[in-house]
């Protein structure tokens, strides 16, 4: 146990407990922040004191401390002399050694420092001193560096002064969670990563069907993939499921060190991309790191609603992971707002407000200034996602100036169960004539309307497509043009709105197919001759071709 | 196309191009986190 008190010593016990776990890695270090130095006595001297059970479990009796403190040591020794791990405590402190020198050089000569730290741990901890020479060579050495350095330089080293803690790009867990789905990507990165977009993907993968027999599919390096079919009941055991694989189920993750996960991060939308929010958390420490911020869109109380059962998934801790922590920030000022008028905000100021940075079409937009050269203000595209949910985005110089995503995933494109845009009149319409309650409307438009609800055969487009081509079925050609024709409309609109577009970008499962757009052109031609856009279906065909999701894509990410 | 897999697909006599780029908004995410967990501005 590494314990610490004072700012300076705070920083001297993180740096070694990171140079500690870069050269020992089967060390186990546990780093105790002291902050009230009252709760070092006992409960029977002072009010502040812990308890002996609270203490020991802090400090188990049997394992060295070494606590690095700010004042003299002795005063650690009185106030945990009762303890039981007393015996094996060793504490670092001021011992009247300094004089006018850098300010790590007065950590130096009290033996406080770092190295020093690493030093006493290995001499310490038994057994250690066999395996640890290497390290407490090193350690020496630095401490000989450090003080030729300063009399040369008059400053500290480099390394002292800009403390970096954490090694090599950072593992970031990305957690996506559909309506009855979990995708999950774990990516390597860091800030020379991101410039020179070297991204690594370490591992994907995704469970569907959360809620009855869920299919999973599990992809890592060097990792034959695996396709399993299990019954997960929501998405906290789905999650758990997922953290269980990357902890220990997968045989490489310990050597690829896929277990060593030090950020994650959840985009929740409901059941499609309309809204989304994500937010993260990390392990890393950094003295320079922040709260993470909460980005893109509000979220209205019936997606808070629906994704209540994810923030609880994701309190589930991994069963033996270390090094994981997941916070889910809440926000409270949006529970604060009056529904009706936080409608009416919504409505009237946030959509434009939107910026591209809603999940798919943020990426893509990106994605399309990379492969085509262009800056974020030459920017000019309309980016179209069509997969389980759809939706359009107007994108002009890196803002979204206008979307079809709506306060919920119901409104703009046709989509697989979902109406998209409806006549509002129409329920009051129902309500009389059918006797349709709120809750009944809400269902019909989101779970039975759209391809299905048009077709009454399926919400797939495959199946629409073949069976419009094999049977000539009537309904399925109306589901299908109705789908493509208001794709068409949207991008009419946008065209008007930004005036031209450099390029439309497609995307999702049925975007990076060409066939619906081929059928609709049969019908309804999506010839928008006046834009002057057309696309060739033979290379969009083969886009489609080699986007199928059996490929297993190289670990490059992007 | 690129890599085969995304790419413009448009006629090529048509001054508005048409993009089919697989999405992969998880590669952003990351990347926020990563900035945001090391002080990086964005």
């Amino acid at each position: 146990v590494l314990a610490c008190a004072g700012d300076v010593p705070t920083i001297e016990t993180l740096a070694a407990a990171d140079l500690l776990r870069q050269w020992l890695p089967e060390l186990r270090v546990r780093v105790v922040n002291v902050v009230d130095l009252m709760t070092l006595q006992p409960a029977s001297e002072h009010p502040h004191g812990l308890e002996d059970a609270a203490y020991d479990a802090l400090f188990p009796p049997r394992v060295p401390t070494i606590f690095a403190f700010h004042g003299y040591p002795w005063l650690i020794h009185r106030l945990t002399y009762r303890r039981a791990h007393h015996p094996m405590l060793h504490v670092r402190g001021y011992k009247e050694e300094g004089t006018t020198t850098t300010p790590f050089d007065m950590v130096v000569r009290n033996d406080l420092d770092r190295f020093h730290l690493v030093l006493d741990v290995i001499a310490r901890v038994p057994g250690l001193a066999d395996q640890a020479g290497p390290l407490a060579a090193e350690m020496r050495g630095r401490r000989k560096r450090h003080a030729q350095y300063i009399v040369q330089h008059g400053e500290d080293m480099p390394e002292v002064r800009e403390l970096a803690l954490g090694h090599g790009p950072m593992k970031v867990l990305v957690l996506n969670c559909g309506s009855s789905s979990l995708k999950f990507q774990v990516i390597a990165t860091d800030a020379d990563a991101i410039e020179q977009d070297k991204d690594e993907r370490l591992a994907r993968g995704v469970i569907e069907r959360i809620g009855s027999e869920a299919i999973l599919t599990f992809e890592a390096r060097a990792v034959r993939p695996r396709k399993l079919a299990e019954p997960w009941r929501d998405h906290r055991a789905a999650l758990d499921r997922v953290l269980r694989w990357l902890v220990e189920g997968n045989a490489t993750s310990r050597s690829s060190g896929l277990s060593e996960i030090e950020a994650s991060a959840i985009a929740s939308c409901t059941a499609g991309e309309a809204l989304k929010k994500s937010c993260a958390s990390t392990t890393r420490s950094s003295p320079r790191s922040r709260r993470t911020s909460t980005r893109a869109a509000p979220q209205p109380r019936r997606t808070c609603a629906a994704s209540r059962p994810r923030a609880a998934a994701f309190r589930a801790r991994p069963p033996a992971g270390r090094g994981v922590r997941h916070r889910v920030p809440r926000d409270d000022a949006r529970d604060r707002v009056p529904l009706r008028r936080a409608v009416l905000v919504l409505r009237a100021a946030s959509r434009p407000a939107l910026t591209a940075s809603t999940g798919p079409h943020r990426y893509v937009a990106y994605r399309w200034r990379r492969l085509t050269g262009r800056s974020k203000e030459e920017t000019k595209l309309i980016t179209i996602h069509l997969g389980n949910g759809c939706s359009a985005c107007a994108i002009v110089g890196g803002r979204s100036i206008d979307t079809s995503m709506g306060m919920t995933p119901l409104e703009g494109l046709v989509m697989g169960t979902r109406a998209g845009d409806i006549d509002p009149g129409l329920f009051q319409y129902l309500a009389h004539k059918e006797g349709l309650s709120p809750d009944e409307f809400d269902a019909m438009l989101n779970k039975q309307a759209g391809l299905l609800g048009v077709s009454g055969l399926t919400h797939d487009m495959r199946d629409l497509l073949s069976e419009a081509a094999e049977h000539g079925d009537r309904r399925a050609h109306l589901a299908i043009d109705l789908f493509v024709g208001r794709v068409r409309k949207y991008i009419g609109a946008y065209l008007a709105e930004m005036n031209g577009a450099e390029g439309i970008v497609f995307m999702g499962g049925i975007g990076e197919n060409s066939a619906p757009f081929a059928r609709g052109s049969a019908r309804t031609s999506t010839r928008s001759e006046s834009c002057s856009t057309r696309a060739q279906e033979r290379r969009w065909s083969t886009a489609a071709k080699a986007t199928s999701p059996r490929r297993i894509e190289a670990c490059a990410c992007g | 196309m690129v890599d085969g897999r995304e790419g413009d697909v448009a006629a090529p006599d048509r001054s508005v191009r048409v993009w089919v780029i697989p999405t992969n908004e998880e590669l952003l995410i990351a990347r926020d986190t990563v900035r945001d967990a090391l002080g990086i501005e964005h």
